[in-house]
């Protein structure tokens, strides 16, 4: 086994690179997880600037509405401080109640009651805009049933006062979504510090001259390639063990059949870069180009397939340039057992499928590529 | 015992159009050095490749120890050390480390192993620096590593691919006297180099190849005999008439001569006390001289002269 052994002590000597990308990452997976994930949310409340210009009765009514939906900000009525404050965002919106809404409200108008301005779009302007005019719409609804102005606008507020209760509930079968939260950043860490460790480590027992040597000595191809596996083989299940058993000793080991398929899935991303080391290993042994194809597949997987960003915040071309990677399938399949879509057993093993299906692709280029290259060299020597 | 350790019949190996090996027959017997010499290109790696059942070849037969060689003849392979002109050793390992490595990469047994280990290490005086990692090794010693690695399993037959390449002239008579040690042990050496005098200093037998085809083989004496030169000598000699130098090129065992102005050189083939008829043409003309030197011919004149251009290449 000197191969084995040889290998396991190249190992040791760049184990350093692999074990700052897994402790790094882990730290950020559990910091994360800590923080970014809870089971319960707060309305945004926006800034407004409200200018009554009509000053009456019934745009005080509607001051006041604002007042308790969102948070008001003083602002002096001059054009240069509100340009001011908007641009440095210390309001984000300012409304101006014309002068003659309370006419136009009691004639049943619901154009030019009021003005907004506001430097950016948000989700919160659209709605908060929205508000203004259902608020108005509402008040022309009950007038048009000829209830006076005063009565109209008590029952307006009342009725866009109303809000729905929203509880955020975790899938129950689902268990701790830490736990599914902690391996979402998994691919980064396996492919970063598997890519980082092995690549090197293969890229020195392939190096030409040694491999000469050893191709000149007794010990039989089968048996170095079996050592070669062999010992990537323990390198990476010890490395996968670590990560997932990080994740187990801080949110408990697998409590269910879903964190248990977690774990599963895991284990084949692992052995997906693992056979991706293999590939890189067999196309360059200089280390410069292994850290470039390292980050570059490891940031490209993160950002293309939802490790940095859900993918239900990708963009759909984002996302169909994603599924060419398997971490894509590999966060799919995560999001799915965490609930964040619904289950299925069918696109569970799809997603399962998938990723076999990329491990078996890459050991075909691989075969391809090393057989083309022991030609080329057979035919320089 | 089989006295012949390796036998090249016909040898031919293609690239294409280009013929690397051309009908190439080699025969090495138990105990020799011999020198594979010749320029780059000439198919002095090519040969060791095939021999090595690196490299499948078009036609011919190679036999080793008695036995056809093949990528398979793992029982041959035990039994043959190579050393190449790159130093190929792990950087990650230590200098005992990877003997060991190489080491076991034939001997299994861990306590045969252990032995073998510490007599390579012994033999190429490594003993200071066992837990060194190579980068820490001046190039001297990194080559003495690299032979480590290479015959610390005894083999019976080692390959020396050009293993003095860029190597300083102490380090380079250390590697010369080591090759020499390791066949006075008992070891069939097979040497290849495009350093003349290397190959004339340790070789017991030398093949000359050129385009992938030997063109001569002998001992260096026997290939030195192989061509016309025998003798040059060399005259510094100011105001030689044309008249002068046709008496010099006449007398006996001359069969050129060359004038420059201030020195002339004579080209002699064969006979005796040449250097005395010459010098005695020219206190008969009353010509005085200066230095007097002779020759006699070198491995690159018996090259030169077969293949008509130099064993090395200009660069070199």
């Amino acid at each position: 086994m000197q191969v084995f052994k040889a290998l396991l002590k190249v190992v040791k000597k760049n184990m350093f690179t692999a074990i700052v990308y897994t402790v790094v990452f882990i730290l950020i997976a559990v910091i994360t997880a800590k923080n970014g994930n809870q089971n319960s949310f707060e309305a945004v409340k926006i800034r407004l600037t409200v200018f009554d210009e009509d000053n009456t009765e019934e745009s005080s009514s509607l001051v006041s509405l604002l007042d308790e939906k969102y948070e008001l900000v003083d602002i002096d009525n001059n054009k240069d401080d509100i340009m001011d404050m908007l641009y440095y965002e210390s309001t984000d919106c300012v409304i101006i109640i014309e002068n003659g809404y309370s006419h136009k409200l009691s004639a049943g108008e619901t154009e030019g009651l009021f003005s907004t301005y506001h430097m950016h779009d948000s989700y919160s302007l659209v709605i908060m805009e929205q508000y203004l005019n259902d608020y108005a719409a509402t008040v022309k609804a009950y007038t048009a049933a000829g209830i006076p102005v005063t009565e109209a606008i008590d029952n307006a507020a009342k009725d866009i006062s109303v809000e729905t209760n929203v509880d955020l509930e975790a899938d129950s079968d689902a268990g701790n979504d830490d736990y599914f939260e902690y391996h979402h950043f998994a691919p980064y860490i396996i492919i970063s510090a598997f890519l980082s460790l092995l690549c090197p480590v293969l890229g020195v027992m392939e190096r030409r001259d040694i491999r000469y040597r050893t191709n000149c000595s007794s010990v039989r191809p089968g048996s170095f390639v079996f050592q070669l596996f062999a010992g990537c083989g323990v390198v990476v299940f010890v490395m996968w063990f670590i990560i997932v058993g990080v994740g187990a000793a801080i949110y408990g080991l697998p409590s269910n059949g879903r964190q248990w398929l977690a774990v599963l899935n895991s284990f084949i991303f692992a052995a997906m870069a693992t056979f991706l080391a293999v590939l890189i290993s067999s196309i360059t042994t200089s280390k410069n180009i292994i850290t470039l194809i390292t980050q570059a597949l490891g940031l490209g997987m993160s950002f293309f397939c939802g490790i940095f960003v859900t993918q239900d915040m990708l963009g759909d071309k984002v996302l169909a340039v994603g599924r060419f990677f398997p971490a894509y399938w590999y966060i799919k399949l995560n999001d799915m057992l965490r609930g964040r879509t619904i289950f299925s057993t069918e696109t569970a093993m799809l997603c399962f499928g998938i990723q076999a299906a990329f491990i078996a692709a890459i050991v075909m280029v691989t075969l391809l590529i090393r057989r083309m290259k022991y030609n080329s060299v057979k035919a320089m020597s | 015992m089989e006295n012949t350790v390796v036998k090249i019949e016909n040898l031919v190996k293609r690239y294409g159009d280009l013929i690397a090996l051309d009908h190439l027959d080699l025969e090495i017997k138990r105990g020799e050095v011999l020198g594979l010499l010749g320029p780059n290109g000439s198919g002095k790696t090519t040969t060791i490749n095939c021999l090595l059942s690196l490299l499948a070849f078009n036609k011919g037969r190679i036999e080793i120890f008695g036995k056809e060689m093949s990528p398979v003849a793992y029982d041959i392979k035990k039994n043959i050390g190579i050393i190449m002109q790159n130093v190929a050793v792990f950087d990650e390992l230590t200098v005992y480390e990877n003997i060991d490595y190489f080491c076991g990469l034939y001997i299994t047994d861990k306590a045969k192993r252990k032995q073998y280990v510490e007599e390579a290490i012994h033999f190429t005086g490594l003993e200071e620096f066992l837990k060194f990692y190579p980068k820490k090794l001046s190039g001297g010693l990194l080559r003495r590593l690299n032979i480590a690695c290479g015959i610390a399993h005894k083999p019976e037959l080692i390959i020396l691919d050009e293993p003095t390449v860029a190597v300083d002239p102490q380090s380079r008579n250390k590697i010369l006297e080591g090759i020499q040690q390791l066949n006075r042990d008992g070891a069939t050496i097979i040497y290849t180099s495009h350093y003349m005098e290397e190959v004339e200093q340790i070789c017991t037998r030398i093949a000359i190849m050129d385009k992938g085809r030997k063109i001569a083989e002998g001992t260096k004496d026997e290939l030195k005999r192989m061509i016309k030169n025998t003798e040059t000598i060399t005259i510094e000699v100011i105001g030689l008439s044309d008249a002068d130098r046709s008496v010099v090129a006449g007398l006996p065992h001359v069969y050129d001569t060359a004038y420059d102005g201030s020195k002339l050189t004579i080209y002699c083939s064969g006979g005796k006390h040449n250097l005395i008829r010459i010098l005695g043409v020219l206190q008969e003309r009353e010509l005085s001289f200066g230095r007097v030197y002779t020759e006699l011919p070198t491995l690159n004149d018996v090259f030169l002269e077969i293949t008509g251009k130099a064993l090395r290449d200009k660069e070199e």
